[in-house]
């Protein structure tokens, strides 16, 4: 048998090639596929952690606004504890009316933080609080007046002065940016208890004249609430009986509204959103570490009671004039305040 | 014929070569599982991604015609169809009382009026002229109800009288052209906002009238609702339902034998649900001297159609073989949802009403909560 020794030689050798190319073309696929599959990982992870920068970078022009409370630096404070947070919330009709830099704080409300006892508190404080005010001519004033002589710094040592209680941070929010947060979140479900009439509302945010007024109707009900209509539920308050504890009331349902939505919204993608629409109408003295810290509470505010109290007439307070008789104003009952800050902070 | 024979340190080699890559899928596949876990923490650290639920909509063909508002336009069920009856996105409240007409709410800056709508030309006729150019004589109307020629609605006229801005309930004939302000039905509690949702009892007879009224109690710092009817025979108004019983949007049967209404399950400020209800009606309760117990007793018999959801504006079908109502899905928007009604009998032979079946219709997901739905044949 003759055997073609050179063309079997040549099929080996043409096999050994396609093998060979074989390998290296596998060689090849491997490589790429072991080099792009981290790439793929780490731009997935880069997508949001470039989220959280932006978001940060932003964050940044806004928080870590500290303010002086030099004041009552030293001081110890009866209402304070380990594991309680307290946060002050401050809200301004920041229109035109007003120097920017001195706003009233027309809603002041104490969150109060319970991590012991899983609970958390919103106290809300009557804008029109006669209460004593360090350095200011006659030694008292209205609460939301306090910014106006001394910026937040005086407002937040005031209120624990006068109070006894230890504010760990403040926030602050203008009318535009509770309208703006508002339609970030697609606005909010709302059931709005009885209807709203205000032949006097401030139409100070659009418009040329901040001094003008608008008529205002929202009819009672289970409704949609958009930002501006959301702003005008927490904000008229003159065809209200209870004026301004109304009004309070109102803020704090919307708060916790709001903190429903949020918790079955997709937060992560909306962050660099938030973070946008907050800049420059929101400050605060928290870090955005502070901040990020506290969305564990927030992941898990299901375990957490929530409690609201106002510190209206005639339970907290009673209603009258200031001595000179040219203010409407709102004297505390300290006993009573004292009484309910004693339950909230425990035996301290 | 050459063999290959492969000396003992190339196979070595290979078998090096073939544990290092062993090896390094191994590592790849504990990082991506690192990554995995890490992935899922951080993921319900900021629940990402919490799914939207796509509401399967049931096929379903309904009898007769549902019309509701929808992004300020009127929109038309019937069979399985929707389709939409106006392009002017403008509508604020509607009330649509025949296949042809409707009443519409068109709310401006300090003031709304009402017109009449021709739902095939589209034509309006306007029927209330509420602006002025004084700031304090411009007025509201809001909430149409339309039966019998006349229109119930809600203005705020009553200032003019006694300087109360609260709306209260007036009245006006359905073709009014003289742009005028309607006869005034009630006087509606200072501060409270005012009444609200006026419904004529279906006698055909315009006599009785149905709303809801807010009245501030003792010992809650909002005022609440409860049900009241007006006799414009007597000028008497009784109660139906009991003070602070957080009453809204109730509608009557075509019979006028039952009353579907949304109640809310608590009377705190911060309530966020109601509860759909069906109570017995029976208006010769008027003519005995304890009629308010009567009534009490009624509400009391009431059965529930849907709990602790996010109800509004129920009525009934014009066969009364069903109820539907505006629901918000799980997504928080606002559809139709309807259930079966029957009368079956208690071992005494009492008529109760039965509730079954309750399933969402629409695809619709941006109704108006304060707008009435309407059904007819």
């Amino acid at each position: 048998m003759i055997v073609n020794i050179d063309s079997i030689n040549e099929k080996v050798d043409s096999h050994k090639r396609i093998g060979y190319w074989k390998k290296k073309r596998t060689n090849y696929l491997g490589c790429i596929f072991i080099f792009l599959l981290p790439l793929l990982i780490i731009a997935i992870l880069g997508y949001y952690y470039r989220s959280y920068i932006y978001a940060t970078y932003i964050f940044l022009s806004f928080t870590n606004k500290s303010v002086s409370t030099k004041l009552t630096n030293n001081q110890s404070y009866k209402y304070s504890g380990n594991n309680i947070e307290t946060i002050l919330l401050l809200g301004s009709d920041n229109d035109a009316k007003f120097d920017p830099n001195n706003v009233l704080t027309q809603t002041d409300i104490l969150v109060i933080l319970n991590n012991t006892t899983k609970k958390i508190y919103l106290v809300s404080m009557p804008r029109d609080f006669w209460i004593p005010v360090n350095g200011v001519s006659g030694g008292y004033a209205k609460l939301d007046e306090v910014s106006g002589y001394g910026g937040f710094g005086l407002t937040i040592s005031t209120i624990e002065s006068d109070f006894n209680i230890k504010i760990d941070n403040y926030a602050w929010v203008g009318l535009t940016g509770f309208v703006k947060v508002i339609d970030t979140f697609g606005g909010i479900n709302i059931d709005v208890n009885h209807p709203v009439v205000d032949y006097n509302y401030p139409n100070d945010i659009s418009g040329s004249n901040p001094y003008s007024s608008i008529r205002l109707y929202i009819p009672a009900g289970l409704q949609h609430l958009d930002g501006i209509t959301a702003l005008e539920y927490v904000r008229s308050r003159h065809g209200d009986l209870l004026g301004d504890f109304g009004r309070s009331a109102r803020q704090q349902q919307v708060l916790l509204t709001l903190e429903k939505k949020i918790q079955d919204f997709n937060l992560i993608s909306k962050i660099p959103e938030i973070a946008n629409d907050l800049n420059g109408y929101v400050r605060t003295d928290m870090t955005v570490q502070e901040i990020t810290g506290l969305l564990p509470v927030l992941a898990n505010i299901k375990q957490y009671s929530i409690e609201k109290v106002i510190l209206s007439p005639p339970t907290y307070s009673s209603d009258g004039v200031s001595p000179n008789g040219q203010q409407d104003v709102v004297y505390p009952n300290m006993q009573a305040i004292n009484s309910i800050f004693s339950q909230i902070y425990g035996s301290n | 014929m050459e063999v290959t024979n492969y000396p003992r340190t190339e196979k070595k080699r290979n078998y090096i070569k073939v544990i290092l890559r062993a090896t390094l899928i191994v590592i790849l596949l504990a990082i991506i599982s690192t990554i995995g876990i890490l992935g899922y923490k951080l993921y319900k650290f900021f629940k990402i991604g919490v799914p939207k639920i796509t509401y399967s909509i049931q096929p379903y063909s309904i009898n007769g015609s549902i019309y509701i508002l929808n992004n300020g336009d009127i929109y038309k069920i019937s069979g399985d169809q929707t389709k939409e009856i106006t392009s002017v996105g403008d509508i604020y409240q509607s009330f649509v009382y025949s296949s042809s007409q409707a009443i519409i709410v068109k709310k401006y800056t300090n003031y709304s009026d009402l017109f009449s709508l021709n739902l095939n030309t589209g034509s309006e006729t306007q029927i209330t002229n509420n602006s002025s150019s004084v700031f304090d004589n411009n007025l509201w109307a809001f909430d149409p109800y339309e039966y019998n020629n006349n229109i119930l609605y809600l203005s705020d006229a009553g200032k003019f009288i006694n300087g109360v801005f609260d709306l209260g309930v007036y009245k006006i004939p359905s073709n009014n052209t003289y742009k005028s302000i309607g006869t005034k039905i009630s006087n509606p509690n200072p501060y409270t906002g005012g009444d609200q949702d006026p419904i004529y009892y279906p006698d055909g007879t315009n006599r009785y009238i149905l709303y809801c009224r807010y009245t501030y109690l003792n010992n809650t710092p909002q005022p609440l609702s409860h049900l009241v009817l007006y006799d414009s025979l007597t000028g008497n108004t009784v109660s139906i339902t009991p003070e602070g019983s957080g009453i809204l949007n109730p509608s009557f049967s075509p019979d006028g034998k039952y009353i579907i209404f949304a109640e809310r399950d608590t009377n705190s400020i911060s309530n966020s649900t109601t509860s759909i209800y069906i109570m017995p009606f029976n208006i010769n309760n008027l003519n005995d001297s304890n009629y308010e117990a009567e009534f009490t007793s009624e509400f009391n018999n009431k059965i529930l159609v849907d709990k602790n959801a996010v109800d509004a504006m129920p009525i009934f079908s014009p066969d009364e073989s069903e109820v539907a109502w505006i629901k918000a899905d799980q997504n928080g928007y606002f559809n139709i949802a309807i259930a079966n009604f029957r009368i079956s009998v208690d071992n005494n032979g009492n008529p109760i009403p039965v509730i079954s079946g309750t399933r969402f219709i629409t695809n619709l997901s941006n109704l108006s909560s304060i707008s009435r739905i309407t059904w007819i044949n």
